[in-house]
Order: C-alpha cells, then structure tokens, then sequence
C-alpha cells in the first residue's frame, strides 16, 4: 500500500484514460507511436479505413493505457487502481462493461474512490480507463428493468471534457445502484456537502506552485511603483470589503485617492471599478479593466468616474485619447442600459472612444460548444467535417476574441494609446482579451512561469468565477453560470502557439494539462468563484497548487522551438478563419484515428536533447583542455600556451 | 567565402527600392479616367531600357508610364514604370533601376527578373472597367479600360494600370495573342531551343530514362534484374506513341509477344513495370483494354507473366483505379473553385469570403480529391506489401491517375523516393517517360475538347500531406515541391513542356539538320537558382535522421537525458521516466522512422497546404510566425548540432578545422558584414521565401524581428580569425 499510495498523479490522469495530451504521450514513448502506426497499415487501406475505427489486438488501445498498464505492472500485477495520497476506494463494480465508442464493448472491473473512476478490462489486457470525477458533468441511469436488448442497461456519463463514458451493468448483479451512489456522492461534493477531493490531496512536489504568483513582484516587474510615477498600489481592497470579486493587491493611477476609488467603484458594476493589468514599458500605455458603468435608461453620469478615466489617460503622457473597447455586440451592451448597466457616453468622457468588439456572451459560447462536441466526439463525419465545424461557430467566436485581442494590443504598441476594456461583469470576455492582449505585447508571459502568472493575476486574481462556469462539485449540469470561458482562452493561446511556433516557451501538451485539472479538482488552483472565497476556504495551505504539479517536471512543457531571443516584439496572429483551425489534439483526442503518426514535436525536442548535449562534451572537453594546459604552463617555461582550440 | 542568404526564391523588392518609386494614387475606381501617375522617380527612368531578353525573344510591345498596383491596396498603391509585351514574358519595369544593378541580380530567379510573368504562367487575363470584371480570351473583343489583370498559375495576381486606353488595349492584345497558342510550335521555348547554344549541363546525378542503362540501373538498384528486363520495342515509337523509347516488362515476355499484346489495349498502351518491393511484389501500370479487343487473352497472358516475374502464388490484384480516384472533370472543376479563394486580391473580398471560408472550402472537394488519391495509394501500398500481391493498376491510358498512384506508392514504400534526387528520378520515371500529358494538363497549349487539369498538382498536394504526417522522412521541403509547381510554368524546360517522349523528339527535329532543337531540364535547378536558394530545398530534419552519427549520437544524448531529468521528481515518478527509457534503448533509434510508411487518413489531418494556397494573400500572412519560423528554428538547432559536433572532433583530435557547412539555409555562419546588412532588411513570415509584404513595412519594423537576430544567437563560438593561429 506504501508503493501505491506514493504514486504520481500525473500518470493517472493522464494514463487515464486518453487525458493525456498527444504531445506527451508521444514523446514518451515514440516507439509506440510508431510501432503502432505500422501495425496499423491495414486499417490505413481505403475501403477499411474509415469503419474499421477498431476490431481487433491493442493496436487501437490509445496508447496511453498502455502506458498506465505498465506503471501498474511495475507496481505488481494488481487489479486494484494505483491510489493517490488521500484517496481511497469506495466502491467495486464486477463485470462491468464499457461500451468504448471505437473498439466495442470491453469486460471489466469499475472502481470508484473519492477521486476516480478506474476501469480495468479482463480480456483485454492493457486496457485502462482511468477518469477523475471531476469532469463528470451529468450521470444518467439509461434502461430499467424491463429494457431488453444487451448492454442497455446502463450508466452514462457526461464529461466536461469532450466525451461521455458508457458502462452496461448487469441487472442481476445488482452492481448499477452502488456504482452510480458512489459516483454521484464523490463527483459532486458540493451538492453532497462534502469537500473537494483537493482538500484531501496530500502529495509535496517539493515545489511550492503557491509562490508562483507574487503581485507585488508582477506589479515591480511592471515597474510599479518604481520607475513609472503615474501609478500605485493600493491596499483599499485589503480585506475585499470594496470589491469581493477583486484581489486584494491593486495598482490604480497615482493621482486618485482612495476615496476617490470609493466613488468610481460605486458606479461600476459590482464595484469593479477600472484597475491596471498591463504597462507598456515604453509607452507608458497601459491595459485596465473595469466592469460596465451604471448608466442606466436614464443615463447617469459620474463626475468622480469621468475624472478617474482622464486620470488613466493622463497617465500616459504619449497619447490624449483613451480607447474603452467594450467586448460586447453592441446590441447587447444598448440592452444592459435596462438594467442599469450600459457603456460610457462619449460626450461624458472627453477624449475617450467607445468600440464595440462584438464578443457573444456566455450562453452563446455554451451553445456553440455544445455543438463542437456532437461535431467530434465520438467520431467524425468525413464528408461534412469542414462545414459541421464551421456551423458550430466555434472558430468564429475564437476569430472574434483574437480579433479584439489584436485591436488592444495594436493601440498599444501601434498608436501608444491606453485602452480601458470591459464587458458587463469584466470577469468572462474582459479577461480573455485582456490575458490574450498581454501574451501578445509581453514575451514574459509567453514562458511556462510567465503564464502562470498571467492566469493567476488577469484570471483568478480578478474574479473569473471558476467555481459556476465550470460547475465544480456541483450536479447542475443545465445550469445557466456555466460556460467554456476558459477553455475558449486556452484555444485561443494555442490557436496563437500554432500561428508562432517558435514564441512559446510552452508546449500543447501544456495547455491540455492546465485543461484537465481545470476540471480534475485535484488541485486547489481553480476552485471557487474568488480571491475572496479561496482565502475563506484556505485554499492555499489545504490544497496543492497545479503549478506545483508543473513545475516539478518543467521541462516536459517546454517547446523546443522555443526562441526567447528573437520574440521580444509584439505577436499579431492573423484572426481569420483561413488561419484558425480546429484543435484536433484536444477536441478529437479521444479518438485513436485522429493522432499524428509522427509527431513533429518529437523530433524537435530530440534535437534540443542532442544540442544540449553536444554542448556538455564540448565544455567538458574544453574544460580539461584547459586544465592539462594550465598544468603543461606550470611545468614547462614557455609562456604561450599553443591552444589548438579557440574558446 | 561563402555568402549566405543574399537571395531567396523570388524575393520581393528591397527596401530600398521601395521608397523611391512607391507612389500613392488616391483616385476612385469611377474616377478612372483621372488616374495619373504620381511617380516621383522618373529621374531615375532611363529612356531606352527594356527589359534583358533571352535568346530567341523578341519585343512585341510596350506600355509607357504604367502601374502595377500592390495587392490588397484597394489599387491605391503601387510602383510605376513601364511594361513590356514579349514573346517570352510580360515584363514591368520599375522607375526605379537599382534593383537591375548586376549586384543586385541575386534578388530572384535567375532566368525572371522580379515583376516578370512568362506568358506559359498565364492562367486567365481580365479587363476591369467600371468596377466590373471581363475575361479576355484569344479572339474576344478587348475594349477600351485603364485596368489589367493578369491572373497566374502560381495563384498570384497582377493588377496593372495605364495612363492611356490605347496602351491598355494594344499591349492586352499582345498578351492574348501570344499566350494561349493553340498549337505547340508557337510556344516561346521553340524559338528559345533553336537559338540556345547548349541546353547546360545536365544534372549528373538524375536519371533521365531516355536509355537504356537508366532503366537496367534502376532494375538493379531494386534486385530485380533478373525477372524483369527493358525492352526496345518501342524504340522507334512504332507501338505505342505515349510510351518512352525504353520500358520494362517481365524477362520471359519478348518483343514479339508484345507487338501482339499492344492492340488490345488503349491507345496500343502496353502495361509496364513499375516497382518491385523487398517482398518481391512488384507495382504494374496498364490500360484497359480495348472493348472491342480481339484477343482478350493478351491480358491474362501478361498477368500470368506478372506473377510468374514475381515468383508469386496468387494472381496480381487489377486494380480499376479510375474507382478509386476522382475524375478529370472534379479535379478541374474542384481547382477552379480553390482558385478563386485563393486569388483574392483585395480586403473586402478577403473579408467577406472568411464568413463562410470552411463551408467554402469544402465546397471545392480539393480536400477530398487528395484524400482519395492517398486512400487508394495506402490501399494499393497496403495489397502489395501486407497482402504480398502484386499489384497492376488500371486507367483507361494509364497517364493520369496512374502517374499519382503509382508515385505515391512508391513513396509509400521505399525511402530512397524521399531522397531528392530518389523523388526526381521516380517524377521523370512515372510522369515525364510515362507520358503524363503536361502540355495538356498545364495549359501550355490551348486544345480543343480538353481542359487542362492540374493533376501534377493534385500529387504534390498529396506528397504535401504526407509530409506533414512524417516530418522527418524526407530530405526536401515543401518550398522544393512549391517552386517544382512554380517553375513547371516557366515553359522554358523540356521536362514539362510535352505530352509525351515521342514529342519531345519530334521538337528535338524541329531545328534544322545541323542544329537539334534541345532545352535545358528542369532538374538543373543551378539555371534557376543561385547555390545559396536551392538549400532552401534542405531539409534539417532528414540530415540527423540519415546520418548513421546523428543517430548514434542522439540514442546516447536520449539516456543520459534519463538521468539528468529525475532529480525533481519523486521517487515513482522517477521510476516511471526510467521504465520510459531504458525501453527507448532497447530499440534501435533508427528503426523508429518505419521504412514503409503508412499516413493516417482521418479527414481532419487532411488539411489546406496553407503555404501554397496562402502565399499571397497578404492579410492571411503571419508576420514573424507560419511554417517558416519553424523551419528557421530546425534549422538553427541541426546546423548548430553539426557544428558542435565538429568542434568535439578537432578538440579530442586537437586539430583547428573552419566551421563546417551544414547544407542549410539558415545557420550561425554568417559573419559577412555585407551579408548581415541584408539580413537586417529581411524579415520572415508565413509566405517566406516566396513573398514579403511590401505595403507596410514602416510599421511592421518594430514589431518583427530582423532574420540577422536569430542568428546571433550561436551557443557555440567559432572564430575563423583564429584559423591561422599556430
């Protein structure tokens, strides 16, 4: 139990199952992707091809169950799951079947901790499956007692990651309603009144993923309050008591005084009054964020408001406009007026220039994700595959994100203006252009670290409400609060790695893991709504943080391509949908017809392997060159040394 | 010394250039006729020039005081200077004469000056008057407008402008006269064959398959001259005038029995060997048979021949791939709707066909077509190798499809194909020899019934994605297979100039007694490129992928990697990276690359060769990104590998060597002051090295990075200037 209980949870999640990225299962193991790929030729012959999604031999088992079989395998021939720390088993289902959407029907065992679900086949000897609850959304009993036909009587699961997971029960083991009780208890803590598996969670990485993110350093790094004078921190929101959807550490144009704060925020939905995430280290503009103001129908103005946003303007000397791009149609933002919310009136604002960048709010992207999932999970329709997606608009609405992403970042460097975005709230859309503007601008945040705390400060640290758009530990899975905010960003950073393949310090395979523990909860790091509410629940000394998880093995989210030194400029991707393509690697991962066959990525790390390398050999040999030359100088009178080599 | 990255294919204007003939014309499309010419540059113009003309070529006319309008300016900007109409080329000179300084030349293909367009690469030419677009065809009314477009085979378009109608009317003429002959001996490159003094030297190391010995080498190379010999009976073209002089048949057919055969088929086509894999299976290309043939028995006799040859218990597996393959007509119908998304030459079209670009795209079946020819080249590949049949594919001549299939498979099958000089051998082999219709299917003559069909295309496109599924399998690049299609086009190479040999020969008799008519082959790319472009063409990759050194070395940087990562982890997960290892030693790296390869064809790996279809459409250019910037990185990485590998061999052997030359475009090598000078105008994008954005580069400076700094950044130091220390 002491080997098992020390294991890494890495290798589950990701054996889990497919969860793991393309990226990192090939890279780890190149001979089966390849070995695979040449067993494989007949499924590659044009008649079978497309039906034969699977039939026989584990050559269709995704590569990384094998993977997981062979850590068990290490660990003692077992049928039991490899546990966590803190986890523990709930409940056994025997002679189970899951029905696998491309190999058939698989025999097996299902366990259930507090943690996973673990399926383990008994014919078919590498077949694991290996799901966090977590991304459960939505668990239905399908067929009842007089449903005929096999395999129908069923658990379905609805995942929050691109799939749903069948397991036909057998009625007369009566193993259906303790398996379902169990997942339904552990899957959905908070609807349960039990806490997140994360507070039970005791693994030490040996890194502290907690420090990552330290504002008072981001906000040094930005040169606040230091170098630029036009800028301070405050601590006004030390206790949340203005803003309990804001940090607690805020940088604010130094001319305004606290109380002043205290007007603007009472004119700004929920009190998000506008405050600084970004600084351009030459221009002085700068990127702040805000929640709408309460215009209303009547059209209110603020004095203190108005004189707020020509305090930011003032603040960059190069430029005597402002720009406030607000993200939404601007339909949407006229109907906010009824309900007290509305935009800046421009003839209020001297000097400041409203642009709508037509960003569909979350019940939109909800839909249009929902539509993404018929479109590639399970399989695909070959013949309308390019047209099915265009009609899911997710593409689009990424096109439209980016597009405003690069209006932000082009006042910025281009016309040096500042710019003040918001949307209503200033939690959903504001963060996703204000976080993608920022990657474009700062090559900082284009490194492992730097998006951490990129994510950290424009995402956590102002109140992305993780908690309701992911549904964590709650059975609502029709609630309204919920929607891929985040994941629409994440596609957007790698629709942006895709487009500069060499800016990136990262690679895909790390985005896909901040994705999957963005729903596995088994780190602290995306739990709940705020700051506010994580400092309630001490989320930082009852939970470990994902970028613990990280940066314990740093290197396997590097990009080797990476080319730090030539990306000091700004990025512009090209939003159009000529240059926006689908993330197969993640939306179609699940399926073990849509993976490379010889990644790309794998060459190129083995070459930053053999560089580096080579580099060691040749300080290693310079190194003792040196040293039997410094003891030929000692011994032998002549001064110069006759180095064959230039060092 | 070596001077690196002075030039890249068809490099647009420096920068220099632009700023002094740069104009800027703010009239509307209605105020057409008020269009002038605000050239500040005329002081540069010299009065008698015209363009430098190749032997054989003649002026036909000449616009003065033109524009040529940059894309997706909306015709609000551009350079001024003059066109001419030859029988070679539409050529337009610019005001401004720096860049036709003999130093300079190194800015493009050295046969095109930059704004050149052979009349072989024209695919249609439009007149726009009044904001509406109107073909101009050969013998079609050319009317009286200020605007030309030319619109090419290489996907570009050319938007020119003139100061006066006349001008227009008589050098569009011109153009359409001489640009859809409709016979072959019209074409500019038999006036180009007769006035040459040599065709250059030919590339020593492609074969040609005009002799003998090319065919029997080839036999030999894959151990098969033993059951299969090359026969003459078509020596003098009297069977068959779409076969080469020399093919191969079984060794126990003979002459006689294939002078019998050859009336059964179409066209007297008889069917000839292809391939033979190490299994001993072998790839057969054949006709159909004639239906109302008189001696349906010839084709059981050939295949019992077949498999005899191939000492095979099963019959051969006939294949009709004209099932499997999309026909002529979708291909031609399916590249004229890719076209027009792709020719897109200003924002507001660019912009309303991104709405609907994925529907749009699919609409055109380019994407299904090349799919098609990969799931019936992976299934022939699949029969011959995993089924262990010999495989005879079947099309009504055997010259089109067949020319796809069977390249692929071969491909497929043996990795010498994805060698260069391996690939340009099996496209001489399988489309040129073979009898590919090229004249036809590339438009250089207009014949009747028939349209051109980019079939040559359709494989490129399809080797393309192969490619991409196995990166590091072949030693071209995708620039290689772009500039192929590009130069396919120039119409100055005899080999795609022809339907077939036997044309070919009937040119080569077209001279006069003394002097045969010959034309320099296209794989003598040092008559179109200078040494430094075509390394372009290099791909890092394949270099450590083939070299026995990089491998060994790489197994050794792999495990030592294992050990120098674990420190971080605990202890399992140590354990886990360990297991991952030490299995990666166990097998041999290079087995890791399969021999015979196999792509997954699930639709949505099928994608747009983005740097083809994209290159000049200028808003879908990613500046500083895009498959370049990748290629760029490899490139460092190998070239940096190389060197450091070098350097350990003149420590431990204590000798001092200069740095060597790794074979790539991009490397640290560059020390030439000159030559980072040109490098610190150049910056990279998606469309590099066919196109850089010339309309706004002021404000592109600051956020792009000069090519010069990615490559300042060498890891390791060289310093030549102590070569001659003692």
């Amino acid at each position: 139990m002491d080997g098992r209980g020390n294991h890494d949870p890495g290798s589950r999640l990701a054996g889990s199952s497919d969860s793991l990225s393309a990226s990192e299962r090939s890279t780890s193991y190149p001979h089966e992707t390849t070995s695979s790929s040449s067993s494989k030729e007949s499924a590659g012959s044009p008649s079978k091809s497309l039906c034969s999604s699977s039939s026989t031999s584990s050559e269709n088992v995704p590569v990384q169950e094998m993977k997981v079989l062979r850590d068990t395998t290490r660990l003692g021939q077992s049928d039991e799951p490899p546990l966590l720390k803190g986890e523990k088993v709930q409940g056994i289902g025997k002679d189970v079947t899951y029905l696998c959407p491309y190999i058939g029907p698989v025999r097996g065992t299902i366990t259930v901790t507090n943690f996973k679900i673990y399926f383990k086949s008994l014919d078919r000897e590498s077949f694991i499956l290996d799901v966090p609850l977590g991304v459960i959304n939505k668990i239905e009993k399908m067929g009842g007692a007089t449903s005929r036909g096999e395999n129908s009587y069923r658990i379905d699961i609805l995942c929050k990651d691109i799939r749903n997971l069948r397991f036909a029960h057998k009625q007369e083991n009566h193993s259906r309603r303790q398996v379902f009780e169990k997942i339904s208890t552990y899957a959905f803590p908070i609807t349960n009144k039990k806490q997140f598996f994360a507070f039970e969670f005791t693994e030490d990485y040996g890194v502290n993923g907690w420090t990552v993110y330290d504002p008072m350093a981001e906000y040094r790094r930005l040169g606040i309050p230091n170098t630029n004078e036009s800028w301070r921190i405050t601590r006004i929101n030390e206790n949340y008591e203005l803003c309990d959807t804001y940090a607690k550490i805020l940088a604010v144009p130094a001319q305004a005084s606290d109380d002043d704060i205290r007007q603007v925020a009472t004119f700004r939905t929920r009190n998000r009054f506008p405050v600084l995430s970004w600084i351009h280290p030459e221009s002085q503009a700068t990127i702040t964020r805000s929640g709408q103001p309460m215009v209303g129908v009547a059209g209110r103005r603020n004095k203190d408001d108005e004189a707020y946003i020509q305090l930011i303007m003032d603040a960059n000397a190069r430029s005597h406009k402002l720009h406030i791009m607000d993200a939404r149609p601007s339909v949407n933002a006229l109907a906010n007026k009824a309900k007290g919310g509305g935009y800046e009136n421009e003839e209020a604002y001297q000097n400041a220039e409203v642009t709508f960048l037509d960003i569909h709010n979350i019940h939109v992207m909800r839909e249009s994700l929902r539509k993404l999932k018929d479109v590639c999970f399970p399989t695909v329709d070959d013949n309308r595959w390019l047209s099915n997606i265009e009609s899911t608009h997710w593409l689009e609405h990424l096109k439209q994100i980016l597009s405003g992403a690069v209006r932000i970042a082009d006042k910025l460097e281009s016309n040096k203006t500042s710019v003040l975005v918001h949307c209503s709230d200033g939690w959903d859309r504001t963060a996703q252009l204000t976080s993608l503007a920022m990657l474009m601008l700062d090559p900082y945040y284009r490194t492992v670290i730097g998006f951490e705390v990129l994510v950290e400060k424009e995402w956590l640290g102002f109140g992305h409400k993780f908690g309701q758009r992911i549904g964590h530990g709650e059975d609502k899975h029709s609630d309204a609060d919920r929607s891929p905010v985040f994941l629409q960003f994440i596609d957007c950073v790698w629709q942006m790695t895709n487009q500069f393949p060499n800016a990136f310090e990262f690679n895909e395979h790390f985005l896909i893991t901040i994705l999957d523990h963005l729903y596995s909860c088994l780190f602290g790091t995306f739990l709940y709504n705020s700051d506010q509410q994580r400092t309630k629940e001490n989320v930082r000394d009852n939970t470990v943080s994902l970028w613990g998880y990280i940066n314990c093995q740093i290197e396997d989210y590097y990009n080797p391509l990476y080319a730090a030194y030539v990306h000091k400029h700004v990025l512009f991707p090209v939003a159009s949908l000529r240059r926006i393509e689908p993330w197969i690697g993640y939306y179609c991962r699940w399926n073990p017809r849509m993976r490379p066959q010889e990644p790309l990525h794998l060459r190129n790390r083995e070459l930053l392997i053999l560089k580096n390398q080579l580099l060691k050999k040749v300080q290693d040999l310079q190194n003792e060159l040196e040293a039997k030359n410094a003891r030929g100088a000692l011994s032998s009178t002549p001064p110069r040394i006759s180095s064959p080599v230039t060092v | 010394m070596s001077k690196y990255f002075k030039s890249y294919l068809n490099h647009s204007e420096s920068d220099l250039k632009l700023k002094k003939s740069t104009f800027t014309s703010y009239i509307e499309e209605e105020a057409e006729d008020n269009i002038e010419v605000v050239a500040n540059a005329s002081a540069f113009f010299l009065e008698d020039a015209s363009p430098p003309m190749l032997p054989g070529e003649c002026l036909l006319q000449k616009a003065e005081s033109a524009l040529k309008f940059t894309p997706f300016t909306d015709r609000k900007k551009g350079i001024s200077g003059s066109l001419f109409v030859t029988n070679f080329k539409i050529s337009f000179m610019t005001s401004d004469r720096s860049s036709y300084i003999e130093q300079n030349k190194h800015h493009r293909n050295l046969l095109l000056e930059e704004h050149d367009i052979p009349l072989t690469g024209i695919d249609s030419v439009y007149q726009i008057s009044s904001g509406r677009k109107k073909r101009v065809t050969p013998g079609s009314v050319v009317s009286d407008s200020k605007l030309l477009q030319i619109c090419c085979k290489d996907l570009q378009v050319h938007t020119f402008g003139f100061s006066s109608k006349q001008d227009n009317k008589k050098v569009t003429l011109a153009i359409v006269q001489h640009a859809f002959p409709i016979k072959a001996n019209l074409l500019f490159a038999y006036d180009y064959g007769r006035n040459i003094k040599s065709e250059g030297t030919r590339p020593s190391n492609v074969p040609f398959f005009e002799n003998q010995s090319d065919w029997e080498e080839e036999l030999r190379r894959q151990r098969c001259d033993t059951k299969w010999w090359v026969t003459d009976v078509n020596r003098n073209f009297s069977v068959c005038t779409s076969l080469p002089p020399y093919f191969v048949v079984p060794s126990k057919v003979l002459n006689g029995d294939l002078c019998k055969a050859a009336p059964q088929f179409v066209n007297s086509r008889l069917p000839t060997w292809c391939y033979t894999h190490r299994n001993g299976r072998s790839l057969i290309r054949m006709a159909n048979l004639l239906p109302e043939t008189s001696d349906p028995q010839q084709e059981a006799r050939l295949l019992k021949a077949f498999q005899k040859a191939d000492n095979s218990l099963m019959t051969p597996a006939v294949m009709d791939i004209e099932k499997l393959c999309p026909s002529l007509k979708d291909v031609q119908s399916g590249f004229e709707k890719l076209k027009e998304l792709s020719m897109i030459d200003n924002s507001k079209d660019f912009a309303i066909q991104d709405l609907d670009w994925f529907s749009a795209l699919e609409n055109t079946h380019w994407l299904d077509m090349v799919l098609q020819c990969l799931k019936a080249s992976n299934h022939v590949t699949s029969v011959l190798q995993k089924d262990n049949q010999t495989v005879v594919i079947q099309e009504h001549d055997s010259r089109n499809f067949s020319c796809i299939v069977s390249s692929l498979v071969q491909i497929l099958l043996d990795p010498y194909f994805r060698s260069k000089k391996g690939f340009e051998a099996l496209v001489q082999r399988e489309w040129v020899m073979l009898g590919h219709p090229f004249q036809t299917n590339l438009g250089f003559v207009k014949k009747e019934d028939t349209e051109p069909a980019p079939l040559f295309l359709l494989f490129l496109d399809s080797l393309w994605q192969i490619m991409q599924q196995f990166p590091a399998c072949f030693e071209f690049t995708e620039t290689y297979l772009i500039t192929l299609w590009d130069s396919t086009h120039i119409g100055l190479f005899d080999t795609f100039l022809f339907d077939s040999y036997y044309e070919k020969t009937k040119f080569w008799s077209s001279g006069n007694c003394l002097k045969r008519c010959r034309l320099p082959s296209i794989w003598n790319w040092k008559l179109l490129f200078c040494d430094e472009d075509v390394l372009l063409f290099n791909n890092p990759i394949y270099i450590i992928e083939h070299e026995s050194v990089w491998t060994r070395t790489l197994k050794n940087a792999l495990s030592s990697q294992t050990n120098g990562a674990v420190c971080l982890r605990d202890e399992m997960y140590a354990k886990k990276m360990r297991g991952m290892y030490e299995y990666d030693q166990a097998l041999a790296r290079v087995d890791i690359t399969p021999i015979v390869l196999t792509p997954n064809l699930a639709t949505p790996l099928i994608k747009l060769w983005d740097q083809f279809y994209l290159r000049w459409q200028v808003p879908a250019q990613i500046v500083a990104g895009g498959n370049p910037s990748r290629y760029l990185q490899q490139c460092l990485l190998v070239d940096e590998i190389i060197a450091l590998q070098h350097k350990i061999e003149s420590i431990e052997e204590e000798t001092m060597k200069t740095r060597p030359k790794s074979g790539l475009i991009f490397g640290h090598a560059c020390d030439v002051p000159q030559v980072a000078d040109l490098l610190r105008l150049k910056y990279l994008s998606s469309s590099f090295p066919f196109y850089s954005s010339q309309t706004s580069v002021d404000n592109r400076q600051y956020i792009q990075t000069p090519l010069i700094v990615y490559l300042q950044n060498s890891t390791i130091d060289y310093n030549y200037d102590n070569c001659d220390d003692d």
